[in-house]
């Protein structure tokens, strides 16, 4: 018989477990993606477990759980440690908007094997039946690449009658506050009728692409982390998030069933039904 | 939302900024206005 405190949350770690709250919310949708997710928040300080630190680098750095260090270690799925360059994708590119389909293995590169392959349904942009290519790094190699797949995939959100159950909106439905925030980014950044014509244009591109890849998210929702995305690119950081990141941002919501991004509590706010 | 910001910022300068950012003018500046 153990005489151990069964809510030791050394103990607790040791089996994996997470016992801080913060943590197991960010770990649930780090292990759900796949993907690894920077976590900053409260945690035990090493100096606080005995550990010689080196000076301010100790007293901040939170010694994160092992499952988060587990989770760090997880990277997306890629296929036989290829790389795909730029040229690569921008003959993709050529050929598939020239021919009307998207290239077969045997005319693409050997080099170029795409890091995820979906397989699609119904005739978009001719590409019924084949395999198209979804990485999501795309943004950090090619923006016209990543424009062109946008295109794709909303067409695809527009088209794909799978999306029209989709908690009930129409599948190429804009959302209503989309145009006024557009405009109103455009103002923010200094920008005129052109700009929040463009503006519009790529909200427009990453709501379809969430509305693909995110299904189990509201429309609304959906909006909003589009619009938020939108104004977080204007603040000045080091590494401006794409639309992968909104996309994964997106499904992450979407695990922890969460509505709406608000000011009040919480946020996000998470839904009555869950 | 902060427990799942590591999905948007991959760079901890970045996170606090955002955070900055978020306690200086509050989250509504990041939120489609009302209405």
């Amino acid at each position: 018989m153990r005489e151990d405190d069964p809510e030791d949350p050394e103990m607790m770690e040791a089996a994996e477990y997470v016992t801080d709250a913060p943590v197991a919310t960010s770990v649930h949708p780090a292990m759900r993606l796949r993907k690894p997710l920077l976590h900053r928040g409260p945690g035990r300080r090493r100096e606080d477990r005995g550990r010689q630190g080196d000076g301010a680098h100790a007293r901040d750095e939170p010694d994160p759980p092992a499952v988060l260090r587990r989770a760090r270690r997880l990277q997306p799925r890629s296929t036989s440690g290829t790389t795909r360059s730029s040229s690569c994708t921008s003959s993709w590119r050529r050929q598939a908007t020239t021919t009307g389909r998207w290239p077969t293995r045997s005319t693409r590169s050997s080099r170029a094997v795409p890091a995820r392959a979906a397989r699609c349904s119904g005739d978009h942009a001719g590409l019924a039946g084949r395999r198209c290519c979804w990485s999501t790094r795309c943004d950090r190699a090619d923006e016209e690449f990543e424009a062109f797949m946008l295109e794709v995939f909303s067409g695809l959100a527009g088209d794909d009658p799978r999306d029209r159950h989709d908690q009930g909106d129409a599948p190429a439905a804009r959302h209503p506050d989309l145009e006024s925030h557009a405009r109103a980014v455009a103002t923010r950044s200094g920008g005129g009728a052109s700009t929040s014509g463009s503006t519009i244009r790529r909200l427009d591109k990453e709501l379809g692409s969430s509305r693909a890849r995110c299904r189990g998210s509201t429309s609304g929702s959906r909006g909003e982390i589009a619009q938020f995305m939108e104004t977080l690119r204007q603040v000045r950081l080091a590494k401006v998030p794409g639309v992968a990141e909104t996309l994964d941002w997106a499904q992450a919501l979407a695990s922890l069933h969460a509505d709406h991004i608000d000011e009040g509590g919480s946020w996000p706010r998470r839904s009555a039904a869950c | 939302m902060a427990e799942t910001l590591g999905c948007v910022l991959k760079d901890v300068d970045d996170m606090k900024r955002f955070r900055a950012e978020v306690a200086k003018a509050g989250l509504g500046t990041f939120l489609p206005a009302a209405g």
